[in-house]
């Protein structure tokens, strides 16, 4: 069986799985597929509502709700990817043990599904600040760097998240803990240029947050963050994304045993 | 039909489950305790042995789909396949989607499995229900699709727990007899079962597994025999208790 045979089969099997697990979201839904734009819809309209309307007393105002979208949209697609991800491989155990395929296959197939209800809510954003007069277009080219970049790490981190939960399933539990910790430390609320210089030193090393102001910069026209910031993402991205391809070479056709 | 040319060779192979795992360490099972045993291309390998003796782990481990703790196994063959029924079927999905997803698991590209659909869809004499979702199929009629799709799977090595038929008896008769037709191929074949005279009559050589080791290794006529004496050994141990 050619090697390039081998890889378009498995490139399919992403596909129709990603397919199906988006077809299995939707399969029980009265209003079916309209919920991939209702949902950000309405996900984007209760912080609306609480921030621009001033429903939370004390409006913080039309600006705030801007900034705050640009945190949260991107905060979503990584979150999900980690926590669905982390079910990738010990939820599959039946299928990993009767048949042989890369199980990298099984967090990537929920990555993509993220990714796709992700650019919806990205699709919608745009749209918004496009409406809103704030899109600027220039801005465009740089905005696809950083989804590559934001995309290899969602990937890897679901792909690592997967991999440790069959060695210690507790880590489900940590992993679940550990999102709701870094979702207040990775600047959805506040802006990085608001940090102490203590507490900036140490949250650099969080590539969530150094993300999401670059999206800032790019849609707001905020600043960007310090280049050192960007440097430390580009390494943990590209070390975690080797450590990925490390795990899964040596532990392939570990897991089916341990998922048992 | 028997080549001398291997396809699959594991030397002094040893597999253990993890069964639990916490504070004060993990308990494992021993599965298999250094065997070796090889197929060669083309051969019919029987294996047998009472429940637990690691039949379904030296299986998964010729598939491909599980590595020993140790010993070593050596490859010249990547296109082997352990047939199961319905694997990766999704509820929602309908029948011609499952059944391309279910090739796609067993080996098949998607092309093939494409062009081998109206095949599927003639075998599992499903009609028009082919193209509904599956969680509308009685349980008979989604073994007849996962049954289908599998035997349209052509590895160099097939590997088989129990020449199962699935379906009312009509379909029973016909699955089992595709199988047998398949394991009679020029496939190489490894079939494990619990039908003695069934292993006598498909396969060349036959394997005893006991405990997770290779207890015997040799001819139907000659491993056969020892196995059901053994057997019957231990129903009379049984019954005098």
């Amino acid at each position: 069986m050619s090697r390039h045979r081998e890889l378009s089969r498995f490139a399919s099997i992403l596909y129709y799985q990603s397919v199906s697990e988006l077809k299995q979201e939707i399969a029980k839904k009265y209003l079916g597929f309209i919920w991939w734009f209702l949902d950000p819809v309405l996900y984007m309209g209760v912080f609306y509502l609480l921030f621009a309307t001033g429903l939370r007393g004390g409006s913080s105002g039309a600006d705030f709700v801007w900034f705050l979208f640009c945190g949260l949209v991107p905060w979503k697609w990584f979150a999900s990817s980690m926590e669905n991800g982390s079910r990738a491989i010990s939820g599959n155990a039946s299928l990993i043990s009767q048949v042989y395929f890369p199980k990298i296959i099984l967090p990537a197939t929920v990555f993509v599904a993220q990714t796709f209800k992700f650019l919806i809510v990205l699709g919608v954003l745009l749209l918004a600040l496009l409406l809103a007069g704030r899109l600027q277009l220039q801005a465009v080219p740089l905005l696809l760097g950083l989804l590559l970049l934001n995309a290899l790490l969602n990937v890897s981190v679901a792909a690592l998240a997967a991999a440790v939960v069959p060695f210690v399933p507790d880590l489900k539990q940590v992993i679940s803990y550990s999102t709701i910790f870094l979702f207040f430390l990775s600047g959805i609320f506040f802006s990085i240029d608001s940090l102490s210089p203590e507490a900036a030193a140490w949250l650099q090393y969080n590539p969530m947050l150094t993300l999401i102001s670059a999206y800032r910069h790019v849609l707001l026209g905020m600043p960007m963050p310090a280049s050192s910031s960007m440097i430390i993402v580009l390494v943990e991205t590209g070390v975690l994304a080797s450590l990925t391809a490390l795990v899964y070479h040596r532990y392939d056709r570990i897991f089916p045993r341990l998922v048992v | 039909m028997t080549g001398s040319e291997p396809l699959v060779e594991l030397e002094q192979v040893s597999l253990r489950y993890r069964y639990h795992w916490g504070l004060g360490g993990g308990r494992y099972n021993m599965a298999l305790d250094k065997v070796s045993l090889s197929i060669s291309r083309g051969e019919k390998l029987g294996l047998i042995g009472r429940n637990g003796a690691g039949k379904s782990s030296l299986m998964r481990v010729f598939a491909g789909i599980l590595a020993p703790d140790a010993g070593k196994v050596l490859r010249h063959s990547e296109n082997t396949l352990m047939l199961s029924l319905q694997v990766g079927f999704k509820p929602h999905l309908t029948g011609r989607e499952n059944a391309l997803l279910s090739g796609l698991y067993q080996g098949i590209s998607r092309r093939e499995v494409e062009a081998l659909m109206p095949a599927i869809c003639e075998y599992s004499e499903l009609g028009e229900q082919f193209d509904q979702p599956i969680n509308t199929y009685s349980m008979g009629m989604r073994s007849r699709l996962g049954i289908a799709t599998a035997i349209h799977c052509n590895p160099e090595l097939l590997i088989l727990d129990e020449v199962f038929a699935v379906g009312d008896r009509v379909f029973k008769q016909k699955s089992r007899h595709t199988l047998i037709e398949k394991i009679q191929s020029d496939n190489a074949v490894i079939l494990a079962s619990h039908d003695n005279r069934l292993i006598e009559q498909l396969c060349d050589r036959v394997a005893w597994l006991d405990g997770g080791q290779l207890r015997m290794l040799g001819a139907p006529a000659d491993v056969v025999p020892q196995y059901e004496d053994y057997c019957q050994q231990l129903e009379d141990q049984q019954q005098a208790k």
